[in-house]
């Protein structure tokens, strides 16, 4: 249920991403010193694999646009379930700090094990708070990890 | 090694088993014993786990191993680097899924013997054999790594560039995938080391203004992202659970006519392990295909293999196995990892103020020794426990994946978090996962961008201290004897690939003449 795409212009994609990394680092390397040629400054190593990695970017996209990788089937990215991790892991940047281990923790499990395993919301919840409450003694208690506590 | 001129090899033999003593008063204190145990634990249910490979698992617990001191951190986790190479073996025969990379061809032969009723025999075979392969290439890291050590102290900043390039050039020639991908992934891994103070100038570069990234991209965020987060993100898109064949503990007694077969398949399959172990790239998936190969191809009957040959089991579990040892060579003596598993233990000791090197042998012997002192308990722990407990990683393959899934994440999350306290790191797993997830999608092999950035620091700082050395002159790069070695390895390696390229190419214009 994700999109389609036939690893050519998967290939493309990433082709094209690389060579945004390469214009960005030549750009932001253009700024810093650039040293002498007996001492060479930060910006030279950067500067050297950027062309570098624009050189491979070409060759990786005229290599796509031919076709030389072979006619492969197309491969199915971002299933409802990888929207979902992703989506539970960023949830958990955003709120670790606000709402606490337990309480993010406890709200990631419930919509991961909702999403992916066929529990209902009341066992979901509970083997949610379950399992983040032993993670919490776990790696809090016996292994002296810090972990946000939140406002409570 | 200083009393090696007196008695010559004799005296060499006595400082050796000098310093194992030594070794063995560090690993065997009660400490140190269960970190071992811990971490082989740890490691064969990683190895045992389908999505959780031996990266994957030393990273997950990297952050826990601040708090120890540096022998038993590296003692753990090189427990669970070669504990994985046991465990990995069980999901094959049983389930007939890999339980790690290294572990794919186990499943050809491994699980028709499930199968045919004999898990028993290929599980035994598979646990004598790693025994063999890991333990002997632990005395080839014994014996060779501290005169290797000596040789490699006399390497200065031009020598040790060409060895990393050197390094970066065979992981892209063996790397699995198109030559340019691999190319890619590695200027990329490259360019992430760049991220952070300049090592030299102390000259801020692509931080974002975020303090976080002053000492550059977590590597434990960024290993638990490409590595863990990725294989989540492929595996819950196939969500099911695996069902095992389940062995008795009776069936686990082998009949002496399969030792007998499989005892050729061992000592040929740890000469392949120990040899590939010290080549940078997936050299231990790939002495598991060439220990499959050279048994096939010395058999009698090679059209049986595939159907349940003890063979194709014994030879392969022996080559993974016996790469451990080797792997570690590169690793401890040169400070170049040659696979990401040992990526991750040198980001351990680096953690911990060790520099790895030729050097470490010499400074910091209770480390070396203490290591290798604890892989010889640690196979020997191995090969008593896997056998015992393999109905308990049977119901282990039986948890839904997902209910493995989102465990795994957690124990990542608090990893990630754990480092430095900061969110920016989960932010970065969450990025690197998904950055991951479509590399691997799309062709891309993530392996060789993580091993890049753990070099990217010192081939820049080695450039840039052999230019100064030599006042700018580019020569200083090929002028000294291990430097024409290294650099030479180089230009022969990228001249084959020209030819073999060339060939290629010269095939493919006949054959569309032809067509």
């Amino acid at each position: 249920m994700g999109w389609r795409w036939t690893p050519r212009h998967g290939e493309i994609g990433v082709a094209a991403g690389l060579g945004l990394v390469a214009v960005y680092v030549i750009v932001g390397a253009a700024r810093m010193p650039a040293g002498t040629v007996a001492l060479p400054g930060p910006a030279f190593f950067p500067l050297a694999l950027a062309l570098l990695l624009g050189g491979t970017a070409v060759a990786l996209l005229v290599r796509a646009v031919r076709g030389e990788g072979g006619a492969a089937a197309s491969v199915e990215v971002g299933d409802p379930h990888v929207l979902t991790v992703l989506g539970g892991l960023l949830g958990v940047a955003l709120l670790l700090e606000r709402l606490g281990f337990l309480a993010t923790l406890s709200l990631f499990l419930l919509v991961l094990f909702r999403a992916l395993s066929p529990l209902g919301w009341l066992r979901a919840a509970a083997a949610a708070v379950a399992t983040a409450v032993v993670a919490a003694l776990f790696f809090e208690r016996l292994l002296g990890v810090n972990l946000p506590r939140g406002p409570w | 090694m200083g009393r090696g001129g007196e008695g010559g090899w004799r005296g060499v033999l006595i400082d050796t088993l000098g310093h194992l003593g030594h070794g063995f008063a560090v690993a065997l204190t009660p400490a140190n014993l269960l970190y071992c145990l811990i971490g082989v634990v740890w490691g064969t249910v990683v190895g045992v786990l389908p999505g959780l490979g031996p990266l994957a698992g030393l990273t997950l617990l990297l952050p826990l191993t601040f708090k120890l001191d540096p022998a038993a951190a590296i003692i753990m986790l090189a427990g669970i680097f070669y504990g994985a190479m046991y465990g990995g073996s069980t999901t094959s025969i049983l389930v007939n899924i890999p339980g790690e990379a290294a572990s794919v061809v186990t499943c050809l032969d491994g699980y028709q013997m499930a199968r045919q009723g004999r898990a028993g025999p290929a599980l035994v075979v598979a646990a004598l054999g790693s025994f063999v392969g890991g333990t002997a290439s632990i005395l080839g890291l014994m014996l060779f790594a501290p005169p290797l050590a000596q040789l490699m102290l006399r390497i200065g900043p031009p020598e040790e560039f060409a060895l990393m390039v050197l390094a970066l050039l065979v992981m892209s020639v063996v790397s699995s995938g198109p030559h340019l991908k691999t190319v890619a992934m590695i200027l990329l891994g490259l360019l992430l080391a760049t991220v952070g103070i300049d090592p030299i100038s102390a000259y801020s570069r692509f931080t974002f203004g975020a303090l976080q990234l002053s000492e550059g991209v977590s590597f434990v965020a960024m290993a638990l992202g490409l590595f863990g987060v990725s294989e989540i993100l492929l595996s819950v898109e196939r969500l099911a659970t695996m069902e095992a064949i389940r062995p008795t503990l009776r069936s686990l007694v082998p009949r002496w006519a399969d030792l007998r077969a499989s005892a050729g398949a061992v000592g040929r399959g740890t000469v392949i392990g120990f040899l590939f172990g010290f080549i940078p790239g997936i050299s231990h998936v790939v002495s598991t295909f060439v220990s499959y190969a050279v048994e096939k191809k010395l058999s009698r009957t090679p059209e049986t293999f595939g159907t349940g040959r003890i063979e194709g089991v014994a030879g392969p579990e022996t080559a993974n196995n016996a790469t451990t040892g080797s792997a570690m060579i590169p690793l401890l003596v040169l400070g170049i990892p040659s696979i990401p598993a040992t990526a991750v233990l040198l980001s351990a000791l680096l953690i911990h103020g060790i520099l790895p090197g030729p050097q470490l042998v010499q400074d910091h012997p209770q480390i070396f020794w203490g290591l290798v002192a604890s892989m010889y308990v640690g196979n020997l722990i191995l090969l008593v426990l896997n056998l015992p407990l393999v109905g308990l990683f049977v119901n282990l393959l039986r948890i839904p994946y997902a209910y493995l899934g989102p465990g795994i994440l957690l124990v990542s999350i608090v990893g990630a978090y754990s480092v430095s306290g900061s969110t920016l790191d989960l932010w970065l797993m969450a990025g690197f996962g998904l950055v991951g997830y479509l590399l691997r999608k799309f062709g891309f092999d993530v392996a060789p961008l993580l091993l890049a950035v753990v070099l990217g620091d010192r081939i820049e700082v080695s450039l840039r201290r052999a230019l100064t050395i030599s006042n700018g002159d580019y020569w200083i790069l090929v002028q000294s004897a291990f430097s024409k070695i290294f650099l030479g390895a180089v230009l022969l390696l990228v001249g084959l690939q020209a030819v073999a390229w060339y060939f290629g190419f010269s095939r493919k214009v006949v054959r569309e003449a032809e067509a």
